[in-house]
């Protein structure tokens, strides 16, 4: 049957074609229209593959998709009746005993997840809130750290102004001398006493607020008591209550920030420099000589009230060039703890400084003109009016001029010459 | 004079020194008196200044206990160190000595444990500053948490009832087996319905295969003469001496609709590189001697099953979506 099938296309093709032939027959006693006949003819078949390509390939496309389509149709067939006979199964098997236990169970688990996520929620709640107080608590050691700066610098001034003041002869002289000085001099002491006793109090406070230096005791007598240096006593005594935690704190976060830098590999070299602060102070503190030398100030260069005589004597004498054991100044560490104050100052407004640099350095901007370059624009410069001007004047030539002209130089003889 | 007079008794030498100092002492008693009255009024604003602190402290405004302890020794350094500076006025304004006084010493090891420290300040910088910004946040975080707290008692309900809803479920489930089990009948599974008609492909089968024997008809040379014989057209003249392939006539009739385009819009199309390319290699095919081998396909068709006839059209696509160079190059491995 095939081949009757393949044939049956053919004649109804050789049938279609007799069909334009009446057309260029009656058109043939022309031989141009023949030509055009023959021209349409080929554009009919180059649409006619056109659209048999373009439809072929939909065609092919669509058998394709419906044969897939078929197949997925029978797997999921064949899987629904898997499942549906699995299904049966374990319905026969199953009974309501082993429904309640699984249900136990399923509460279980339930709970202790339960149980689990909230233990996580309060732990993380409570890391959270533990950071907050540590950081209000730095807060205010920042505080307390500022105000002692304020204190130390305000003292500054006192501190330099109190080595003008006279010894004991002298300063009795002097009170002999006028009232007024007497009492300024009680006054002073009186307001020196009262802020030191308002330091002492200070510190105390902080103390017995703070967990940690509340461990610490005074465990001294008072043996030291004596009538001239009961302030210093006093004084020696809070010291000395705040020294072994001052040491053992600062070593504790010196080892902490050196394992974490990684200075540690450096362990083996370097000794003297990788001991602890306490130790190195400590050290160092046995000959304190040289350091002392140095924060001491001269005579001459100081103006002690009523030493001037004193003065000339000692230059006379002892050309002494070191300076005076009484006179101590420390404005070198002063000026450091200023510096470092006006640093931190800046690393805390550092964003706002930078954006207001920004800013300035924006608006600073050189007022050029941009398009006058490479002769965008003409340019001209307006020069000033011109005065005493007088427009050029034609020039009246008098008759006798060539004949002037003839004769000059010489011109005439020339001419005689060559005729 | 007068005080001259007065210390008589002491001796000459005392007389001098008298003389001379109470004409000096005239002369600084007034900057003395200014200094101070200076130094005093800085004591009181110091002194003012410590006590407001020292009252917030005990009030327990300034809390340090969660701290860190590397900043409570060194603001108790400092502290130290002021006190010992007070002291040491206090010790000047009295006329005292101070040298060999061991509160130079305090001074100095106060002053080289804050250098020392110095170093650790950096290395804690970013630590710091770190827990600083946690406080900052977690004040704003607690207006948060109020909030969460007034929330937190709602879902707890939600949560309660929820654990009566799953049971209802439960209880369904029991009547289904049973009812089944009660029930003698036996019932089929079910699934998708499916259709046993294949006419479609059929129909689809039979178009594919009249539209490729219409692009044969176009395209092979031995129907077009059949059907111009059958139709009476006068012979076409031809370059070629044999057959044409399949590529040839492509190009041809490409080349015939382009020089009518150019020749309607009086202007030359620009060829490219390959286009020049084709047409070099276009002109080798003027034997026509490779069109030979097109009519086998055809031939083979005419004699052999319909079973055949899918794999005609299987190939076809193939070898269209092929490239040109690559169709090229196979042609010229055969020679």
């Amino acid at each position: 049957m095939a081949p009757g099938t393949t044939l049956a296309p053919k004649r109804r093709k050789a049938e279609a074609s007799p069909s334009p032939s009446p057309s260029p027959m009656g058109d043939s006693s022309d031989g141009g229209y023949s030509d055009s006949d023959l021209h349409d003819a080929e554009e009919s078949f180059y649409s006619a593959r056109s659209g048999s390509e373009d439809d072929r390939q939909v065609s092919s496309s669509n058998d394709d998709d419906d044969s897939e389509e078929e197949e997925q149709e029978e797997r999921e067939m064949d899987e629904e009746e898997d499942e549906e006979d699995d299904d049966d199964e374990e319905m026969n098997e199953e009974d309501d005993e082993d429904e309640g236990e699984e249900m136990n169970e399923l509460e279980k688990e339930y709970r202790t997840l339960q149980t689990n996520q909230q233990n996580i929620l309060e732990t993380l709640k409570q890391h959270r809130d533990d950071d907050v107080s540590k950081g209000q608590a730095v807060k205010n050691q920042k505080v307390l750290w500022d105000k002692a700066l304020e204190m130390r610098f305000l003292l500054q001034k006192a501190f330099s102004t109190s080595n003008k003041l006279p010894k004991e002869p002298i300063r009795s002289m002097f009170c002999d001398h006028n009232q007024e000085i007497e009492q300024a001099y009680l006054d002073l002491l009186n307001s020196s006493k009262q802020t030191l006793g308002s330091m002492m109090e200070l510190q105390e406070a902080l103390l017995e607020r703070n967990r940690a230096t509340k461990d610490v005791t005074d465990t001294d007598n008072s043996s030291e008591l004596n009538g001239e240096d009961d302030e210093w006593s006093e004084v020696q005594k809070l010291q000395k209550r705040i020294t072994p935690f001052r040491n053992s704190e600062i070593d504790k976060w010196q080892r902490k920030t050196q394992v974490t830098t990684g200075a540690a590999a450096l362990k083996g070299k370097l000794h003297a420099f990788n001991q602890n602060i306490s130790d190195q102070v400590t050290s160092y503190m046995r000959d304190p000589s040289r350091m002392i030398n140095r924060m001491h100030l001269r005579k001459s260069t100081l103006g002690v009230f009523g030493e001037e005589v004193g003065e000339h004597e000692n230059n006379k004498e002892e050309n002494n060039t070191e300076g005076d054991p009484e006179l101590v100044d420390d404005s070198e560490f002063y000026q450091q703890l200023l510096k470092e104050f006006l640093e931190s100052c800046d690393a805390g407004a550092s964003e706002s400084a930078f954006y207001a640099l920004k800013k300035q350095q924006h608006k600073k901007r050189k007022l050029v003109d941009r398009r006058a370059s490479k002769s965008r624009k003409i340019r001209y410069h307006v020069h000033e009016k011109i005065a005493n001007f007088m427009a050029p004047v034609p020039m009246v030539i008098p008759p006798m001029a060539p004949k002037l002209f003839e004769n000059l130089f010489g011109m005439g003889n020339q001419k005689s010459t060559t005729a | 004079m007068d005080s001259g007079g007065t210390a008589s008794p002491a001796g000459v030498a005392g007389d001098g020194a008298g003389g001379r100092g109470s004409v000096f002492r005239g002369d600084d008693a007034p900057k003395l008196l200014a200094a101070l009255k200076e130094m005093k009024e800085g004591l009181d604003l110091v002194t003012g200044k410590v006590k407001a602190l020292t009252r917030k402290v005990k009030k327990n405004q300034l809390p340090t206990a969660d701290g860190i302890g590397y900043l409570e020794a060194k603001h108790h350094l400092l502290l130290s160190y002021c006190q010992d500076i007070v002291y040491y006025l206090l010790r000047k304004a009295k006329g005292l000595s101070v040298e060999g006084h061991p509160v130079v010493r305090s001074l100095v090891e106060i002053r080289l444990f804050l250098e020392k420290i110095r170093p650790i300040d950096k290395k804690m910088e970013y630590q710091i500053q770190k827990l600083t910004n946690a406080a900052d946040s977690g004040a704003a975080q607690e207006k948060v948490l109020n909030a969460e707290a007034k929330s937190k008692d709602q879902p707890k309900d939600d949560e309660d009832l929820l654990k009566y809803r799953p049971n209802p479920d439960m209880m369904d489930s029991k009547i289904d087996p049973a009812g089944q089990d009660n029930d003698g009948i036996y019932r089929p599974p079910k699934f998708i319905a499916a259709t046993m008609d294949d006419e479609d492909k059929r129909h689809k089968q039979a178009s594919r295969k009249d539209k490729t024997l219409a692009r044969m008809a176009t395209e092979s040379s031995y129907f077009k003469e059949i059907i111009d014989d059958a139709a009476d057209r006068p012979e076409e003249l031809k370059e070629t001496a044999g057959d044409e392939s399949r590529e040839f006539t492509r190009y041809m009739r490409q080349r015939e609709l382009q020089e009518k385009q150019e020749e309607e819009l009086f202007t030359r199309a620009p060829l490219t590189k390959r286009d020049k390319q084709t047409e070099k290699w276009m002109r080798k095919e003027l034997h026509g001697l490779r069109g030979l081998t097109d009519g086998f396909d055809l031939g083979i068709n005419m004699f052999v099953d319909g079973d055949k006839d899918n794999d005609v059209g299987s190939t076809e696509p193939h070898f269209k979506s092929g490239g040109r160079r690559k169709h090229h190059k196979g042609k010229r491995k055969r020679h």
